[in-house]
């Protein structure tokens, strides 16, 4: 059993080890938890289980990580105190490690063993604007119905896994998670302002919460903000739901509109301009949209970021990864090197 | 797609012709109703105009009875291929629709439209039901389900004439990745003279509620069903839709803007009839 054998010498890491080798065992035990099927993950007695699911229907139990949960030991005792010489220098690579680590798991919609990684990242580092946002993701995904659906059923398949059986609950649970979005995506803006998918996702928790007005507002501004095409498409999707909301269907088409022409195929805005013009009698124009929209054979997997969305970051995943391994392997190259000199 | 989540910590009309529709007109000048009578399980056969009375925001409507059966139909077939979908059901379903358009009339048209996150039509409509077939045997399962956008998008592709739409969902799980709101198909169903009739394959009492609140303003119903019975289910509903009675009356050219409720009695004792709620006149 590997784990077995790897167990002590990460102990030992982790109690010995110098920030950087702290560092570079959890960024090998990342590489390790990302390769290694869910139903082949060694368990973890003390970690417990969690529920698998599939489009909103459980499919079984299955281990949390212990990878991701040592590495995270290892990663804390790197930065373990502020008053250390390379703490400084440690801190954002622990950030980059904390928040790469999420964006693998939510690129999987693994939520489980996301849930307590976010809440360790929060604990380690509160006033990091990156986290925060994270955090924020992270309960708005825990509200999306296919994550609900799984949770809150009339039948329970498992002993294991006690649902709440009313549906009540769910909706409690739903405006809780959403509250909490809330509060991370402003306490993140505060941490820094320019944040447009902060601004973004702000919006969108605040239609969803009932306050069209206020999301419009929040809005209005990301769309002037710097943005990548998918934030900017983000935006207008839920500029144009805001603006609906608040009575105001005209803004909310040329919100729309403005979203397909950043994303031609997506779907989701031309369903919403059918929409609208359906509810101004406009039988023909809606029937005509969506025909336009039918008419195109196939709609590849990536034609709609909408689809992606609650994966946050998790959507820009590779990326992201090849990034932090390639700081890594330089942080381990300057290391050898500081080493050969005498 | 697979998601792990924490389960320890939370846990017509016509008065005279078929040529025209209601819900492709700015005015509203005719009200087509397709009308389902039952007495007991049993469709009730033989009936004529004046065993029908219909109410329209309560008033009494004079209406013709057009001979159903010689009006074509317009098939429309919305399948969730999502990931959930397993393979016995996914066999079951290519054999339910098989079945289904071999029971179609040379002028009857199908169309095939599959849903998982990303809503697709396979098939265009076509009097071809031997492409309804092919356009299947490709789908596959994947992805999550965008419940509402399909039902919303097969309603939107009804075209406009003397045809009778009937469109069948096949669900076997709930809506995981929308981004219209279930009003919305909600909505577009009670504007719409569609009929729909939903299967799903979740267990007894246990299928979406949002197919009951699509079906019921339409006049349609949902079937819940296990795979092996997928078939049978799917030849019902075209069987029922066939002995349906196609109702039309004249609507004033004075009648208000806004939504009008229809009631239809059957002036035979024990009769039950099902047809859709309502329409609604656009302000002019």
């Amino acid at each position: 059993m590997p784990w077995l054998t790897l167990g002590p010498i990460l102990e030992q890491t982790r109690r010995k080890g110098d920030p950087e080798l702290q560092l570079l065992a959890a960024s090998m035990l990342l590489d390790v938890a990302v390769h290694i099927p869910l139903e082949q993950r060694p368990q973890k007695r003390d970690l417990g289980l969690a529920m698998l699911t599939e489009d909103g229907e459980r499919r079984g139990t299955v281990a949390l990580d212990p990878h991701i949960w040592v590495a995270r030991q290892l990663v804390d005792a790197a930065v373990a105190n502020a008053g250390r010489p390379h703490y400084t220098e440690m801190r954002p690579r622990a950030i980059a490690w904390y928040r790469t680590v999420t964006a693998v798991l939510a690129s999987g919609n693994n939520l489980a063993d996301l849930e307590p990684h976010i809440r360790q990242s929060l604990r380690k580092f509160p006033d990091d604007a990156g986290v925060v946002f994270d955090a924020g993701t992270y309960a708005e995904s825990f509200a999306a119905p296919m994550v609900q659906a799984a949770m809150f059923r009339r039948e329970d398949s498992s002993r294991r896994t006690k649902p709440i059986e009313s549906l009540r609950a769910g909706a409690i649970l739903r405006q809780a998670l959403l509250a909490d979005a809330e509060k991370h995506y402003r306490r993140a803006l505060d941490l820094d302002p320019a944040h447009t998918e902060a601004v973004v996702r702000l919006g969108r928790v605040l239609t969803m919460r009932g306050r069209s007005d206020a999301a419009v507002i929040e809005l209005h501004r990301a769309v002037l903000m710097p943005a990548s095409s998918v934030v900017r498409y983000f935006a207008f999707l839920f500029l144009g739901n805001a603006l609906e909301r608040a009575n105001d269907p005209s803004g909310a088409a040329g919100a729309f509109r403005e979203a397909a022409t950043l994303f031609p195929d997506a779907q989701s805005p031309q369903l919403a301009l059918s929409r609208l013009a359906a509810e101004r009698g406009e039988s023909r124009e809606s029937h005509d949209t969506i025909e336009r929209l039918l008419s195109r054979r196939t709609h590849a997997d990536g034609s709609d970021p909408w689809w992606f969305y609650h994966r946050g970051r998790g959507r820009d995943v590779e990326s992201i990864y090849r990034e932090f391994v390639m700081n890594m392997r330089q942080m381990s190259v300057s290391s050898r090197a500081a080493e050969r000199q005498p | 797609m697979k998601r792990i989540v924490s389960a320890a910590g939370i846990v017509c009309l016509l008065t005279a012709s078929v040529q025209t529709q209601t819900s492709f007109r700015t005015r509203v000048e005719s009200v087509r109703l397709d009308v389902l009578v039952t007495a007991g399980d049993r469709p009730l056969l033989g009936l004529s105009a004046r065993d029908f009375e219909v109410r329209d925001n309560d008033e009494l409507q004079q209406v013709t009875l057009i001979g159903a059966g010689s009006v074509p139909l317009d098939v429309i077939l919305a399948l969730d291929m999502s990931s959930s979908l397993t393979a016995g059901r996914l066999t079951a379903l290519r054999s339910a629709s098989a079945s289904l358009v071999k029971t179609l009339e040379a002028d009857d048209r199908a169309a095939v439209v599959t849903f998982n996150q990303s809503v697709s039509r396979l098939q265009p409509l076509s009097s071809d039901h031997r492409l309804v077939e092919r356009a299947l045997a490709d789908a596959t399962p994947s992805g999550a389900t965008s419940l509402v956008d399909a039902m919303y998008a097969s309603i939107g592709i009804a075209e406009p004439g003397d045809r009778r739409t009937l469109l069948i969902v096949f669900s076997d799980g709930i809506d995981t990745a929308s981004w219209l709101p279930a009003a919305s198909v909600v909505r577009a169903a009670q504007r719409s003279e569609t009929v729909i009739y939903a299967v799903s394959t979740a267990a007894a009492n246990r299928s979406p509620t949002l197919l009951s609140e699509v079906t019921g303003p339409s006049g349609g119903k949902v079937l819940e069903v296990d795979s092996a019975r997928l078939r049978s289910a799917f030849v019902q509903i075209l069987t029922e839709f066939r002995e349906r009675y196609l109702l039309s009356y004249t609507l004033p050219s004075t009648a208000s803007a806004g939504w009008h409720r229809i009631d239809v009695r059957v002036k035979r004792r024990g009769a039950q009839a099902r047809t859709r709620s309502g329409y609604e006149v656009p302000a002019r």
